[in-house]
């Protein structure tokens, strides 16, 4: 054969060996897709539970939202946006509208405007929590032997039982009075294909409250049966799921309901999961950093790895904690409106929550460092110092503190609450345990004793997310007269019945959801400032 | 045929050259070449010349206003940048539209400022489908063909070319307030009318207010102090203006307070050096060309400059007489200085945007009592505004001071790029050739990114460090078989076909952490605290097989059909292939024999073609971006793609970052094209009339879906788009004779857009944000509340809003206007763009000037927006434009500029008042030159010598100065790394 011949069919014969790309191509590292999933968790079963985690980690997300909105947001973190906003919505939590903080469309209300990036925000990131626990609920048979599988379902249970309860209080009013208004779509595992197609209207308030109980008691149910014991209180325990059932009766003023699981919840955390109350000690010094204090029930864990924390600026710390490296160093962090600091006793222990009236710290509250670097950043009287620095470390910029989501302290005054509503037992009794053990020494309950346990939730919980919960509950009304607003833009007095309070349904929402129209996200009008107090 | 002298030789080869240049034109096509005569597609030249007066170091930015049908914006003025191209429109609204760029033949996804714009002969831009079908797959956004210059037998050669020039900002900042007098007078205003407006104060409790509040940081104050006032008088008096008895400079008893002009000590004039150098040569057998180049363009802020060493190699040899073998190979090590953050329109570290707005209150540097600014071991020390620095807080930007970041922070990416193509070719009979050829594309690229140590944010925890590893590997094989022959010696035939195939894949690994050892030192070791690492890999490849025939009668009728059989990776394996056929004809009228005796029509062809191509490049929903790479493009949009976390053992793995849709095909393209080459009067003047459109159907579309299904968006194909117009392209000659040569160019393209056909969901309209997309209308509409003036009686911003019964009516409350009567504006997009120029040569002196233009559109100009703000808390601390002295007064009720009130929050929301005018007119190069005479300079061995001038980017006249609509089609900014003008001197030599 001629050499010509020979180098052309070498040539073909090489081209056809080395032709013919591999189109089967995945990504590899930080995205994973469910064939992957599958081949991994055929490698290692252990690995078929990590679906459980993301309902998790759908609470401590790193901008979640960057695409969704277009934009890198820096209070763009999970469930604390929520927290944030809903402190700036209130007249517990006060903080400067400087442009600098992240805080200022929540203390004016703009958040309510359905194009803003707060009000898409707050429905999203609730919604993905749903998402995730849709998918574990669905991927796991609900009649399950197996002790694990059966915790795992539990949190898909528990925790959109919580999500939707955290919906159903922002989007209508509270559920005594409004039972049959409208208030979000109720998606579960069973409609979520249709919704798709169909988009899915809103639920009336007591509708929503049938989905939250069903979740709850579901989640009760596994939990009891369940034998398997959770790794760290992200998880949702028996304790935890009766302290959301306990939530919710509150909510719904089902005082006796409310009474028993709150009872319930005492019971198993101290005798099954040896939690117990914050000691007086402990209180008086900065803490709720982490999740292994014995009086966390719930919290979401937040680790040194995570995006929010590598980015530095971008976490719950930076954006509320005083004492390490932040927004809050710059911006002023956050104070307690005066009106609410003048009603602590100066003998408890939480007075040293926050710097007294001249900015100083009280007396063996803070430690030497803590001191300086409150100097250092010239923060204002009044302003929080009850959060500790990441592992304790001043200014730190590792800001990886856990976050509390529920509290044993929170099932006492829930029992205190159910007990002065005539649920039976001693609210005195049980206010006073709670108080005067670990709080003040010198405490004795004032006859207005309903009053007082709302006080105290003010107090006890303050900065954690739960004061706007109050707000919409008991009908107070947002009044920030005399609380020691620094801009006179922010001081307003807003009715319990205006529609403000509510948060709108996105735009993109209405514009997606063939379900809803434009009157299912109604336009309010912005309150308007008033003479300060 | 023109006469050549030859020179005596033993063999003499004598290369005819036709006078009918214009015909034998090379037109670089799909897998080989064409000639102009013959090819029946659209396409357009754009050679060495031309592009070697501009002085980019990115070659697409040379392409501005140089073609017809090439639209160039560019949203990033960093040297090196790739300037954004859009060829006949955009086809797509998710989707990507960037053109395929195809160097030596082979698709090329490496960084385009990785080749040498010296290195380049030609860049054809292949505009229709009977051009771009045989790169069906990636072709839809049109193709840029880069042929790399190659040498030509003969004797050898030798040029040198040496360039050295300043760089400066090419686009100024808008007219903004510069006496600090002015703008306290107009922030205590905002203030002043706050408090007694919203905030029920009598005018004398005003007063004090807003004195008091003018130096806090809250409420519309700055946060700053930087007048003396005597004791016990007010900063601005009870009539609004400054005490006279006020004083500029203030001092506590720690430090001067003095404003400083931040534009000025921002930017500032560089230095930019271009060498090049290549000697190229050949025989019959074979040739070669070698370059080696240099480039260092500093840019116009400090750490932003990009510096390249590259060299390239390119030969080929005919082995024997049906063997031919070649190789390119180029090289280019590069190093980009990149500050992060410059286009990042609210970022703490873009000097631009920080520049551009700052008030003119605030000091730069921190200066001791005596006014002498501060250093700290030798180093300047500069203000953050962060109450830290100094301490008074700065209102806007407080912890920023991008000038002082730019200084002491890094960010650098290390490039080595190879760029490789081998190629073989067989003839085993006359006519039939079979070649393999293989493209190899290297990148890899090292970030190097530190956060200073001593002010600013990263001091606050010791610096930061970080490193990156990125590699980018391109692959691709082609195997064709082309064969030609003739048939009773007039009809011409030539079938190729082939396979290509092409792979794609990038992994990075890269590693941050805090606390720096070494303040200096950006290596991961060097920190101790908050270390983290990531790495990743992404793959992508397409692949098909392809076949054409080309035909010609008689070099009077032309035909060709093509098909293409095309698969990506992007889709479910059942969605994967896409079919593309293109078919096109061409009749050259003047080579009839009616139009023998036509003298003053030296060529008139007709032509048109129609096709299909494809397009698989689907972004990411919203903007988003993955990776170090910043990779815009889903490579998996098929599927859902969760994102994996977790520590401390516990992984999550169930986190939806974006939801996949296996039905995802491809986005096809249906275009045609009809249009006239022509040259006249002795081909003086000469030109290309063309109709065009393009139907981009099956639109690769993010659709936006309801949060609560848990995301917020899934990709679709959704609805179909036309892009159609007609481009001119003409160029007359005014003389062409031995002393003297003047030509004239233009080029015009009138473009219209129309979506046709919206997902049925839709029900005909689309509304994402302020755009809206609907049935029948151009895709380049707005959805904005429409501004309603002034009111006359109190100077509030108005709106219109829509009542329940639908009636319009003016409403100072915004949100109800915002639900109730957002409407979409009229097409922005201008209806006609191009280039002009012209260059003369004469008696050894050359001169030309380059300008490009658009009319007719409309862009939302932000820049300005941000600058007419009301003095509201959230704008505190940000400058003004001048405009704002026409405000609304109790005097001055006739006015569009609302009242100065920092407790408003609509002064300046979101609407229609913010679109301008987008016409503009840029002269983007003069270039100046003188060729000595060769019988002066062959004395010194020299061939040819030349000494030139360029000024390259020189201006732009727009609506508004500061305005620059080059960024985009819909909105501008001033929160961009500026266009950079150049103005250079150079010399070239060739020996």
């Amino acid at each position: 054969m001629n050499v010509k011949y020979k180098f052309l069919s070498l040539f073909l014969a090489s081209a056809a060996f080395v032709g013919c790309q591999d189109m089967d191509l995945l990504p590899e590292g930080e995205f994973v897709t469910d064939k992957q999933k599958e081949d991994v968790a055929t490698q290692n079963p252990e690995r078929a539970q990590d679906k459980v985690n993301a309902i998790f980690a759908a609470f401590n997300q790193y901008m979640p939202n960057a695409s969704a909105l277009g934009a890198e947001r820096h209070n763009d973190i999970g469930y604390p946006t929520l927290m944030l906003a809903m402190s700036s919505n209130g007249h517990d939590e006060i903080s400067d509208n400087n442009g600098y903080n992240w805080t200022g469309y929540d203390l004016t209300f703009e958040d309510r405007q359905f194009s803003m990036n707060e009000c898409i925000m707050v429905w999203n990131n609730l919604y993905s929590i749903v998402f995730a626990a849709n998918k574990v609920v669905a991927a796991i048979d609900e009649k399950t032997e197996d002790s694990e599988e059966q915790f795992f379902l539990a949190q898909g249970h528990g925790a959109r039982g919580f999500a939707y309860w955290v919906l159903a209080q922002l989007y209508q009013f509270t559920y005594v009075d409004s039972k049959e208004l409208p208030c979000v779509p109720v998606i579960t595992d069973l409609n979520a294909e249709d919704a798709v197609t169909n988009g899915c209207p809103r639920s009336k308030v007591k509708d929503v409250y049938v989905q939250i109980e069903k979740d709850l008691n579901k989640a009760i149910d596994l939990l009891t049966k369940s034998k398997y014991k959770r790794g760290d209180k992200r998880y949702i325990s028996l304790s935890t799921a009766y302290g959301l059932r306990a939530r919710m009766y509150q909510t719904m003023a089902e005082w006796s309901k409310a009474l028993a699981d709150a009872k319930k919840a005492i019971e198993i955390a101290e005798d099954d999961e040896k939690l117990s109350i914050l000691s007086i000690t402990k209180a008086g010094k900065p803490g709720f950093n982490s999740s292994k204090e014995t009086n966390w029930m719930w919290g979401i864990l937040v680790k040194e790895k995570d995006g929010v924390v590598t980015s530095g600026i971008c976490n719950w710390p930076s954006h509320f904690g005083s004492l390490s490296y932040g927004y809050a160093n710059f911006s002023g962090g956050f104070q307690i409106s005066k009106k609410l600091y003048k009603e602590i006793k100066s003998e408890d222990v939480r007075k040293g929550w926050w710097l007294d009236s001249e900015g100083k710290s009280i007396e063996g509250y803070l430690d030497e460092a803590q001191i300086a670097f409150v100097e250092e950043n010239q923060y204002k009287p009044l302003t929080q110092v009850k959060f500790a620095p990441y592992n304790g470390v001043t200014g730190t910029s590792i800001n990886a503190s856990d976050i509390p989501l529920m509290r044993l302290e929170e099932m006492y005054l829930i029992k205190a609450e159910a007990e002065a509503n005539g649920a039976g037992g001693s609210a005195k009794e049980t206010l006073e345990g709670f108080i005067k053990n670990y709080r003040n020494e010198d405490y004795t309950a004032p006859a207005d004793i309903l009053n007082e346990i709302y006080l105290q939730r003010r107090i006890e919980f303050w900065g954690e997310g739960l004061a706007w919960f109050d707000i919409m509950r008991l009908k107070t009304g947002v009044d920030r007269r005399g609380c020691g607003y620094p801009n006179a833009s922010s001081v307003f007095k807003i009715e319990p019945t205006d529609n403000i309070l509510l948060w709108r349904i996105p735009e993109v929402e209405i514009q997606a959801n063939k379900a809803l129209t434009p009157d299912d996200s109604p336009a309010v009008t912005l309150p308007k400032p008033v003479a300060d107090i | 045929m023109k006469t050549q002298e030859v020179k005596i030789k033993p063999v003499v080869n004598v290369v005819l050259h036709s006078d009918t240049e214009l015909l034998d034109e090379v037109v670089v096509t799909a897998y080989g070449t064409s000639t102009k005569g013959s090819f029946t597609g659209s396409a357009a030249v754009m050679k060495a010349d031309k592009i070697e007066k501009r002085l980019v170091s990115n070659v697409s930015n040379a392409l501005a206003g140089s073609v017809a049908g090439v639209q160039i914006l560019s949203d990033n003025g960093q040297p090196g940048e790739s300037a954004k191209v859009r060829i006949r429109g955009v086809g797509s609204i998710n989707a990507g539209t960037d053109p395929l760029y195809v160097v030596d033949g082979v698709p090329y996804d490496g960084d385009l400022s990785s080749i040498s714009s010296s290195d380049i002969e030609s860049m054809t831009v292949l505009k229709d489908a009977a051009s771009t079908a045989l790169y069906g797959a990636r072709g839809a956004n049109g193709i840029i063909m880069i042929t790399t210059k190659k040498g030509k037998s003969g004797k050898a050669r030798v040029n040198f070319d040496a360039k050295w020039g300043v760089n400066s900002r090419a686009i100024k900042n808008y007219d903004v307030l510069t006496s600090p007098k002015n703008y306290l007078e107009t922030a205590y205003q905002a203030i002043y009318n706050g408090g007694v407006n919203q905030l029920e104060m009598t005018p004398e409790q005003a007063h004090v207010y807003a004195n008091n509040t003018l130096v806090g940081n809250s409420e519309g104050g700055l946060g700053y102090n930087i007048y003396t006032v005597p004791t016990g008088q007010t900063l601005i008096g009870s009539n609004g203006l400054l005490n006279p008895n006020a004083t500029l400079g203030y001092s506590d008893d720690d430090y001067y307070y003095t404003p400083d002009n931040w534009a000025d000590e921002t930017f500032s004039n560089k230095l930019r050096q271009e060498y090049n150098l290549n000697i190229s040569g050949g025989n019959e057998k074979s040739t070669f060309y070698m370059a080696f180049g240099y480039l260092d363009d500093k840019g116009v802020i400090e750490n932003s400059g990009f510096t390249r060493i590259n060299g390239r190699l390119k030969a080929d040899y005919e082995v024997t007489e049906w063997l031919k073998v070649g190789g390119n190979v180029s090289f280019a090590n590069s190093k980009s200085m990149y500050p992060g953050e410059q286009t990042n329109s609210s970022s703490s570290g873009n000097a631009f945007f920080i520049a551009n707005n700052m008030a003119p209150v605030y000091p730069m540097y921190v200066r001791d009592t005596e006014g002498n600014i501060m250093t700290n071991n030798g180093r300047l020390v500069y203000d953050y505004g962060d109450g830290k620095s100094t301490k008074m807080k700065r209102s806007f930007m407080s912890i920023a001071n991008p000038a002082g970041d730019l200084i002491y922070n890094k960010t650098e990416y290390l490039r080595d790029a190879i760029n490789s193509n081998w190629f073989a070719e067989i003839t085993p009979i006359k006519g039939l050739t079979i070649s393999a050829r293989f493209g190899m594309n290297i990148d890899n690229t090292r970030y190097n990114d530190l956060g200073n140590a001593f002010m600013g944010q990263s001091a606050e925890y010791g610096g930061n460090a970080e490193q990156a590893a990125l590699r980018t590997f391109g692959f691709d094989q082609q195997y064709v078989a082309n064969y030609q022959f003739a048939y009773n010696e007039v009809n011409h035939f030539d079938i190729t076909a082939g396979y290509d195939g092409y792979t794609y894949q990038y992994t990075e690994l890269g590693a941050n952490g805090q606390s720096l050892y070494d303040p200096n030192s950006y290596y991961i070791s060097n920190v101790i605290d908050n270390i983290i690492a990531s790495g990743k890999k992404d793959v992508y490849s397409t692949e098909g097989i392809f076949a054409r025939v080309n035909y010609s009668y008689n070099d009077t009728y032309f035909g060709n059909v093509s098909y293409r059989r095309d698969a990506s990776s992007r889709f479910a394996p059942g969605n994967r292939w896409g079919n593309f056929w293109a078919a096109s004809a061409a009749w050259m009228i003047s080579n009839e024999e009616f139009m023998k005796d036509v003298e003053w029509v030296n060529m008139l062809k007709l032509k048109a073609s129609f096709g299909q191509q494809g397009n698989d490049d689907i972004l990411y929903p919203g903007g988003a971006y993955e990776g170090y790479n910043r990779s815009y493009k889903n490579l998996y949009p098929w599927l859902d793609i969760y994102k994996l976390s977790g520590a401390d053992g516990v992984f999550s793995d169930g986190t939806l970052a974006y939801k996949g849709n296996p039905d995802l095909t491809w986005e096809t393209s249906t275009s045609y094209n009809v249009g006239v080459d022509f040259a006249f009067f002795s081909n003086s003047l000469n030109g290309t009339i063309e109709y065009f459109g393009r139907r981009s159907g099956n639109m690769l579309y993010n659709k936006p879906t309801a949060a609560t299904l848990g995301y917020s968006s899934i990709p679709m194909n959704v609805g179909s788009m036309t892009n159609s117009g007609v481009e001119i392209d003409l160029t007359y000659d005014i003389f062409n004779n031995k002393t003297l040569k003047w030509d004239v160019n233009l080029n015009a393209t009138f473009i219209k857009n129309r979506i046709n056909e919206l997902h049925p969901d839709l029900k005909g309209v689309l509304i994402d944000g302020d755009r809206i997309f609907e049935e029948g209308e151009s895709m380049y509409r707005m959805y904005l509340v429409k501004y309603a003036g002034v009111n006359p009686e109190n100077g509030e911003a108005l709106y219109w809003a829509k009542d329940k019964d639908g009636k319009e009516y003016k409403t100072a409350e915004y949100s109800d206007a915002e639900s109730s009567n957002k409407v979409a504006t009229q097409d922005l997009l201008p209806t006609v763009y191009g280039g002009f120029g012209t260059s003369v040569e004469f008696w050894g002196f050359d001169a030309s000037v380059q300008l490009s233009y658009q009319l007719g559109g409309k862009i939302y100009d932000t820049g300005y927006r941000r600058m007419m703000h009301g003095g509201a808390s959230s704008f505190a601390g940000q400058n003004w434009h001048k405009d704002i002295y026409n405000a609304w007064t109790p005097e001055n009720t006739n006015t569009d500029v609302p009242r100065m009130n920092a407790q408003d929050k609509y002064t300046n929301s979101t609407s229609d008042r913010w679109l301008t005018s987008s016409n503009y007119l840029s002269l983007n190069n003069i270039t100046i030159g003188y060729t000595l005479p060769s019988d002066i300079v062959r004395k010194i061995a020299i061939e040819r010598l030349r000494v030139y001038f360029t000024a390259d980017n020189v201006g732009i006249i727009s609506a508004r100065k500061g305005l620059d609509p080059r960024q985009s089609y819909t909105s501008a900014t001033t929160a961009i790394y500026t266009p950079i003008r150049t103005i250079s001197g150079g010399i070239s030599l060739t020996f």
